[in-house]
């Protein structure tokens, strides 16, 4: 019996044997996944992704804002062409009323204040270049020559 | 000022400064006008109108009962003919004879041979009239080719025999200018000053509404609804060629009504339209017509070389007056 308890003892000791290896192995693995170092940087890698990623997310929203702005601006420029087109044809079509009536002599009046004060010299002599170069209105006519028929 | 628009005709207006009559005639919107009407202006306007009725039923080859109409259908024999008619042909004949051979109302065959037959709807230019070229045809040549035109005129028992000489012609033009002129003598009596418009071709006589003269603007044939010049003009004729209107396609080939009897093919090389301003409203067409067959090249020396007060529109827009109209011109567009 002594014996067969000796075996028994030996063959248990022998089977603790690799479980004990399996034990201290994940131990020492355990051990290992969590270095102190390694964590450390665990966290600042995962910081570095949530930051690219926020990034991610802001600058489509940057460039919309900019091209919005981009947008504003280019109307705005094109608002200002307008109204340089506006200024030069008053300036221009007074320029053939002035001597039709009195009215006309105000509406000149009151376009060369405009230019005046609100341009730039630059800006005026660009408004008045049409003036030399716009054509008289035609006058009233009492009837029409034309092609037979019309 | 009161209006008053009278009850036998709704489209007669009177006002103290101006009379005005407008219809339909010839193809065309007519309107007949009397500044300071005197008394008779009613009857003078209603007599002006009746001229131009007479002279759209008597001279009209789009109507087949016109008496043109017959004649034409059998030109090679006499026909009775009332005197509108006869008064047409021997003017006709005089601006044949008077121009060399430029102005030849035979190119009526041309323009029957190109499918103008009717009254077409040109206005677009997209009218084909279908050959699949333009028709060959045989040239009866100016006065000095071996086709002169020789109608003849007999008066019998105080009517009127006419003898076309063998071809039909075409009395549009120069038959809107007879109307013009017949109907302006009508109303030469009737206030200070009238004006006859036959959709184009004018006669003036004393004051304008607004002043010492009549203003007449000149068409841009570009744009019905824009001019080139404005004239202060009076005591006078003016009409204006154009092939703004009367223009289609043969065969998918451009044509206009504008015929070269030398070449029988469309004239004016070059050109859209030409105006003429002459004493007389007929010659003003005569002459706006034949003017219009120098072609840009040469219309200017042409214009100057007989004397004549026209204006022309080429194909680029440009605009060009002759020293004769010179004076006359109080407004002409820079831009052209």
């Amino acid at each position: 019996m002594t014996d067969a308890r000796t075996l028994r003892r030996r063959v248990t000791a022998l089977a603790l044997i690799p479980a004990a290896a399996g034990v201290f192995g994940a131990s020492v693995a355990w051990a290992s996944s969590h270095d102190p170092l390694a964590t450390a940087s665990t966290p600042s890698t995962k910081a570095s992704a949530t930051s690219q990623t926020t990034a991610g997310v802001q600058q489509p929203m940057a460039d919309q804002q900019v091209a919005n702005l981009t947008a504003k601006i280019a109307q705005v420029q094109a608002r200002i062409i307008d109204l340089q087109a506006t200024l030069s044809a008053q300036t221009g079509g007074t320029g053939a009323t002035q001597s039709k009536s009195t009215a006309g002599s105000k509406v000149a009046s009151k376009t060369t204040s405009k230019v005046t004060t609100s341009a730039t010299p630059k800006a005026a002599t660009k408004a008045a270049a049409p003036k030399a170069a716009a054509p008289a209105p035609a006058p009233a006519v009492n009837t029409v020559t034309k092609a037979s028929g019309a | 000022m009161t209006a008053v628009r009278l009850e036998q005709d709704p489209a007669l207006t009177r006002t103290d400064e101006l009379a005005v009559t407008s219809f339909r005639a010839m193809a065309s919107p007519v309107t007949l006008s009397v500044v300071r009407p005197g008394p008779d202006a009613e009857s003078c306007l209603e007599r002006a109108a009746g001229v131009v009725r007479d002279v759209e039923r008597t001279c009209s080859r789009f109507d087949a009962d016109s008496a043109l109409s017959q004649v034409n259908a059998e030109p090679s024999r006499w026909h009775d003919a009332p005197a509108t008619l006869v008064w047409a042909v021997e003017e006709a004949h005089r601006a044949y004879r008077e121009t060399g051979g430029l102005f030849d109302p035979r190119i009526l065959d041309v323009l029957l041979g190109w499918g103008y037959d009717r009254s077409l709807p040109f206005a677009d230019g997209g009218v084909d009239r279908g050959p699949a070229s333009i028709p060959t045809l045989s040239s009866p040549g100016g006065l000095d080719g071996a086709f002169p035109w020789w109608p003849e005129v007999v008066e019998s028992h105080g009517g009127w025999r006419l003898h076309l000489a063998g071809q039909p012609i075409d009395l549009g033009g120069i038959g809107k200018g007879l109307a013009v002129r017949w109907a302006a003598a009508e109303l030469a009596g009737a206030g200070q000053g009238y004006c006859v418009d036959a959709g184009g071709d004018c006669a003036f006589g004393g004051i304008g509404p607004d002043g010492e003269y009549w203003r007449v603007g000149v068409e841009d044939p570009a744009d019905p609804d824009a001019l080139v010049l404005a004239l202060d003009i009076t005591d006078t004729g003016c009409a204006t060629s154009s092939t703004r209107l009367r223009r289609w396609r043969v065969g998918g080939a451009p044509v206009h009504h504008l015929i070269d009897p030398r070449t029988r093919r469309p004239g004016g090389d070059g050109l859209v339209a030409v105006t003429v301003v002459a004493p007389d409203p007929a010659w003003s067409e005569v002459w706006s017509k034949t003017l219009f067959l120098a072609g840009a090249a040469d219309i200017r020396s042409r214009a100057d070389g007989l004397g004549l007060a026209a204006a022309w529109v080429e194909e680029d827009g440009t605009v060009g007056t002759s020293a004769q109209l010179d004076p006359m011109v109080i407004w002409r567009r820079t831009d052209v």
